[in-house]
């Protein structure tokens, strides 16, 4: 298989996201929307509250962080669900291309909307919040986007897993499933206030350690190894899912799970 | 080389706690370069049978090569030479026409300037180019179903799979259909396996066919094997003169107002009956067994 013919489906993906997205109303709601109500919603609560600049700084990396993840695994997620939606998913599948195409290539799409969606908070946590993401440094918030694009890819195959399990009905989890990280990782308040189980769980997510790094940066702490931490654990989760994609694949294709989908 | 060789396949669906064997043991050929057609009832297998073939259903048992290749070993190698095109087509919906055959384009690999003049060459020849701005949505059934033959082409497919592929469509259009799928065939030299429903489109269009009833193949051959097979459904109707309520002739049936000989081989007979008690024929019309007796017969 030649390399120019692998580009060309890995592309496809991100052909068919991006112009599916281009069609959709939702996308205006997804990037812009929810994202920014969310941000004004919570740097307003911690006016309200009176808390100081550090703490802000808490609150509003943890929903730049959440925003950002939940926009781009959103993007995984549809490589999937618009086939799953459009009855065409055997069409796809009968194409000579591997999970790796269409995750990788929903992914490149998905990274712009959630570059788009950093950019935007950012925007709006410097003019209203005081509150500059630059301080962090280029390598630094290089290494961080490039963390919150392969945690939401961790998270939009686990959804794509799904899919391929339950078929429709799994179109809940693209929207469910990141709230579970929300819960774990400590995005608006630190994971040891949790209870010790869950603290334990918290500790195996990538994200509760690229939260720790990108908040050193504002509230000091030598968090270098938390970067290492995050990478090092994307790497397993990524591997597992894929993994787990794999048996899921088969089963639908075993189980004919594919063919009724596609009915 | 076979197009297609399918032994003993098995495949059963779990339904809530039963097993429902859809396949039971079916085995065929194709050759390569010819259009074979999968006809039956609904429920025989035929669409199972077609996904095992196409790669995107995985049988319990049995072995099926498509091009010398094992479907479930080799089933990215086959999928490069493969496409499948079904009746009541679905693709992404908001996509146009042009839109959809890119993104199954470069699915397939396919890029730059060659993806553009195929997906040229197929409007033209599948007659969508007014439709190459129609979102998918938007198409009327007919669009919908040559949008689906010309994305089975795209990757310039050695073998394809059609099923179902003129469901739903008026009779003009689905005449149409047939002839753009035969003119494929003699033009792109694919190899075609379809199944579908109706046996004027299996006769017109298919080399040999296989009856599925129940998941077994009850009848294989060409069209003339499954209608001499089934020669003795042939009969003739003998129109007279005057009236013949009264006549009692051997051999032969009152049916509307004609005399109608079952058994062909009696028919002179019968005409030399009518001759001596000084009947008139009028004409004597031979009525051919056609596929859909044919089909009735094996589903009953």
């Amino acid at each position: 298989m030649s390399l120019y013919s692998s580009l060309n489906k890995f592309l496809a993906f991100a052909y068919k996201n991006w112009v599916m997205s281009k069609r959709n109303v939702f996308t205006i709601f997804e990037i812009a929307f929810w994202p920014v109500v969310s941000f004004i919603s919570v740097g307003l609560m911690s006016r309200y509250l009176s808390l100081t600049d550090n703490q802000t700084a808490f609150i509003l990396i943890g929903a730049i962080t959440f925003s950002s993840v939940q926009v781009c695994q959103l993007d995984v997620g549809y490589a999937l669900l618009f086939d799953v939606w459009s009855k065409c998913i055997k069409h796809t599948f009968i194409t000579p291309t591997s999970s790796h195409h269409y995750i990788l290539g929903s992914s490149l799409v998905g990274s712009l909307r959630s570059f788009l969606v950093l950019l935007l908070l950012s925007l709006f946590g410097y003019i209203f919040f005081d509150f500059n993401i630059l301080e962090v440094g280029m390598t630094p918030l290089l290494l961080i986007f490039f963390a919150i694009i392969l945690s939401a890819i961790s998270i939009g195959m686990l959804v794509c897993v799904c899919v391929l399990l339950v078929g429709l009905r799994a179109e809940v989890a693209a929207w469910s499933i990141v709230w579970l990280f929300l819960l774990l990782a400590g995005i608006y308040y630190p994971p040891s206030i949790l209870p010790p189980t869950l603290q334990f769980l918290s500790n195996l997510l990538p994200l509760t350690h690229l939260l720790a790094y990108f908040r050193s940066f504002y509230l000091g702490g030598g968090a270098e190894f938390e970067i290492l931490t995050t990478y090092i654990l994307l790497f397993i989760h990524i591997a597992f899912t894929s993994v787990l994609l794999h048996l899921a694949t088969r089963h639908a294709i075993k189980s004919g799970l594919l063919l009724r989908i596609s009915e | 080389m076979k197009a297609i060789e399918a032994e003993e396949v098995r495949k059963s669906y779990k339904v809530f706690f039963r097993r429902k064997e859809v396949l039971k043991g079916i085995s065929l050929e194709v050759e390569e370069g010819e259009i074979y057609g999968i006809i039956g009832p609904n429920g025989s297998g035929k669409t199972t049978l077609i996904s095992i073939l196409s790669t995107i259903l995985k049988p319990d048992s049995g072995n099926v090569r498509v091009l010398g290749m094992d479907v479930e070993k080799d089933a990215k190698k086959i999928r490069e030479v493969i496409n499948i095109s079904s009746g009541n087509p679905n693709f992404l919906w908001s996509l146009t026409a042009e839109e959809n055959l890119k993104y199954f384009g470069m699915a397939y690999g396919i890029g730059g300037e060659e993806l553009k003049k195929r997906i040229e060459e197929l409007l033209s020849l599948l007659e969508l180019e007014e439709h190459r701005e129609t979102r998918f949505d938007e198409m009327s059934t007919g669009t919908k179903q040559r949008l689906s033959l010309a994305k089975a082409l795209i990757n310039r497919p050695r073998v394809v799979f059609l099923d179902e592929p003129t469901t739903g469509l008026d009779p003009d259009i689905a005449l149409k259909m047939r002839e753009t799928i035969k003119r494929i065939h003699e033009e792109e030299g694919v190899t075609i396996v379809l199944t579908t429903h109706y046996m004027k489109e299996a006769e017109m269009l298919c080399e040999k066919l296989s009856f599925l009833r129940n998941g077994v193949v009850e009848l294989e051959g060409t069209v003339s094997d499954f209608k001499t097979k089934f020669k003795n459904l042939e009969y003739a109707l003998i129109r007279v003169e005057g009236s013949i309520e009264e006549l009692k002739i051997p051999h032969a049936v009152l049916s509307d107002g004609k005399l109608r000989v079952d058994e062909i081989e009696r028919l002179g007979e019968v005409i030399e009956l009518l001759s001596s008690k000084g009947v008139r024929i009028k004409d004597v019309k031979i009525r051919e067994v056609e596929l859909e007796d044919v089909f009735i017969q094996l589903s009953k």
